[in-house]
């Protein structure tokens, strides 16, 4: 709250100080809030305030739909912003975003599907299953079919408000091997299957999370029993005393990444900016701060993650192996076909 | 004919014309601020509410209805719109049996202590709106305050938050201080020796309140009433935040077609479709009032 709160002052204060030749050493960045934009502000923001000799207002979002906002409306008040995987996809296909410039960015130790034309991976996320250590004891669940299965394992459930990942984890649930849930989803007869699954969970979810700190008063106030939940989110939360725990095994493996909204007032120096955000030594000081994987091999070279953080870490390669990897093409195509069946299925 | 009763009701009939010519000019700069910041903007989302969406992009400025038609042809819509008006409906009842009695209290306390309780009784407005939402999930929680005590004292765990129970009771906290204003107003400008008559002359206490009180506080009742139902049907923050994104109402359904389905023009036409219905029911409601008070009036 109290961030927002400064951000949006911040946000006020670069709209009253106006003048283009102020506004060249000001710089918006607006990403998720909570303990994932706190680790943003110490590992990324403040290196790079310092050595461009830049200041940082800063805000929050919840998806594209602000980025939207603000570029349909001509009101752009933003520079960098932080989206999830779909929505970067999506921003891209339908122009919300400014073209990056590779000639200053470097994607090298980047995966070739955790770039594109006009957004770059910032971090590896999974979505795990996570769940009471105080309420399941010594019977904890074993991946999302024990999610589902209300009667061996009773207690209160939650999800995310969004497509994703919930269809690749209903197909999965259904018994569809990792493989082929794209090609299924791709096809009518997949999503119906997907709903159908969904269905069965419906009625036992008791909240509907919308931002990633609401899901992660759920289970530090111990709201709900198990949920999904992003795992540096939940470690946050283990930290601070939560009896809460979760595996990689049924992780779904995403990513974060970073953009320059379209019509951003100062988009040169935000492609500085940018471009040293994403830099190996600078994406290395995530994990010292929330448990994110870097999205380039290189940021583990760099002597700052130490084995004991990679060992935990959601995109070491270890872990990336067992995990169910997002498909940003599928939903490059989908997002927004997706997305309204989803509403419409959820207030049925 | 007693028309020392009826002088004591605020003018709810409009008083005879006098000649306030300029008198007008004092309502510009509401009427402008109203003009461009109420008027014109209402007035873009008529028209977007009867332009086309296209599968990609907000919308296109081609006019159909089929908005109005996917608004008001699927039963869903209605059923969220029967759920939100029944929702307001209960908020505004409960208001009404809470508030009367402290509103009353208000009233006929001494003018020093009346301006203390007045401002205890807007003390909450004090307080936004989301942090009163989340004073309420600490206390109506699973591991919440009551939820504790009960399970200190053995007892189940209540299902107090995350359903409708939760959401009424987040609106009700809110919305009192406007219904028991409203009344406590009314109330104000019934002169206690009404009442004191009445008892003088054999009535009962329960009598002196349905034949004397109640009636004459009627008009508070009504705007309060009006008020409350207004701002339940419309609130968003409340049901989003205490119905755990689960117990859908309209402006949650609003709000879902606006910014995550992108749809605009549905989002409008779901807009108007509220706004229409709502107005229709206090149209019928200001009706209906204005006849009792015709009859109340002696």
């Amino acid at each position: 709250m109290r961030t927002t709160i400064l951000a949006g002052a911040g946000t006020l204060a670069l709209v009253l100080a106006g003048g283009p030749s102020d506004a060249q050493q000001k710089l918006a960045f607006t990403s998720f809030g909570g303990s994932y934009q706190e680790a943003q502000r110490k590992a990324l923001l403040e290196p790079v305030a310092k050595e461009l000799g830049i200041t940082w207002a800063e805000d929050t979002l919840t998806g594209i739909a602000e980025v939207r906002a603000q570029v349909r409306a001509g009101a752009v008040s933003w520079d960098i912003v932080d989206l999830g995987l779909a929505d970067c996809a999506a921003a891209q296909s339908e122009g919300l975003l400014e073209p990056l410039d590779y000639s200053l960015i470097s994607t090298e130790g980047f995966d070739k599907m955790a770039f594109d034309t006009h957004w770059i991976g910032i971090i590896y996320y999974s979505t795990v299953l996570g769940y009471s250590t105080e309420k399941y004891k010594d019977k904890p669940p074993r991946g999302w079919k024990d999610f589902w299965d209300v009667k061996g394992f009773p207690g209160a459930r939650a999800l995310r408000d969004y497509p994703t990942p919930n269809l690749e984890i209903a197909l999965l649930v259904d018994g569809v091997p990792k493989d082929q849930v794209y090609q299924l989803l791709s096809t009518e007869e997949g999503v119906a299957r997907a709903f159908k699954k969904l269905d069965a969970i419906k009625p036992h979810i008791t909240v509907w999370w919308k931002s990633g700190a609401q899901s992660a008063q759920l289970a530090k106030d111990g709201e709900v029993d198990m949920l999904s939940i992003w795992n540096g989110r939940l470690d946050t939360v283990i930290k601070d005393g939560a009896k809460f725990a979760y595996a990689y095994d049924d992780g779904i493996l995403s990513l974060d990444c970073l953009a320059i909204i379209k019509g951003s007032k100062n988009k040169d120096l935000a492609m500085k900016a940018l471009a040293r955000m994403v830099a190996p030594d600078l994406q290395a000081n995530m994990p010292l701060y929330i448990n994110y994987g870097p999205t380039t091999s290189k940021a583990f070279e760099t002597g700052k993650i130490t084995p004991e953080m990679a060992r935990i870490s959601p995109s070491s390669p270890e872990n990336a192996a067992k995990q169910f990897v997002i498909d940003a093409r599928f939903w490059a195509a989908n997002r927004q076909k997706m997305q309204e069946r989803w509403d419409s299925w959820k207030t049925r | 004919m007693a028309r020392a009763a009826t002088t004591v009701l605020p003018p709810l009939r409009r008083p005879a014309r006098r000649r306030d010519g300029w008198n007008g000019l004092l309502m510009a700069p509401t009427l402008l601020f109203l003009l461009a910041f109420f008027v014109v903007p209402y007035a873009n989302m008529v028209y977007m509410s009867v332009l086309y969406k296209p599968p990609d992009g907000p919308y296109l400025r081609v006019f159909t209805l089929d908005n109005y038609a996917q608004a008001l042809g699927d039963l869903f819509y209605w059923r969220i719109l029967a759920n939100t008006f029944w929702y307001a409906l209960l908020t505004t009842a409960v208001t009404l049996v809470l508030g009367y009695p402290v509103a009353y209290y208000i009233a006929r306390a001494p003018t020093r202590r009346r301006g203390w309780l007045l401002m205890l009784l807007i003390s909450p407005l004090l307080v936004g709106v989301v942090v009163r939402s989340f004073g309420w999930m600490i206390i109506l929680g699973r591991v919440g305050l009551i939820n504790t005590f009960v399970r200190w004292l053995g007892g189940p765990e209540l299902p107090l938050m995350y359903n409708v129970f939760g959401i009424i009771v987040g609106l009700v906290h809110v919305y009192l201080p406007f219904m028991a204003l409203s009344i406590a107003g009314a109330l104000q400008n019934i002169p206690p020796d009404l009442e004191r008559a009445a008892r003088s002359l054999g009535a009962s206490p329960w009598v002196t309140f349905r034949r004397i009180t109640w009636p004459l506080s009627l008009p508070g009742v009504f705007a309060g009433t009006l008020l409350v139902y207004v701002l339940a049907v419309s609130s968003y923050v409340i049901p989003i935040l205490l119905g755990g994104n689960n117990v859908l109402v309209m402006p949650i359904i609003i709000v879902q077609k606006l910014l995550d389905a992108f749809n605009w023009p549905l989002g409008s036409a779901l807009s108007m479709v509220l706004f229409g219905l709502t107005a229709l029911g206090v149209w019928a409601y200001v009706k209906l009032m204005n006849r009792v008070l015709r009859w109340t009036a002696p």
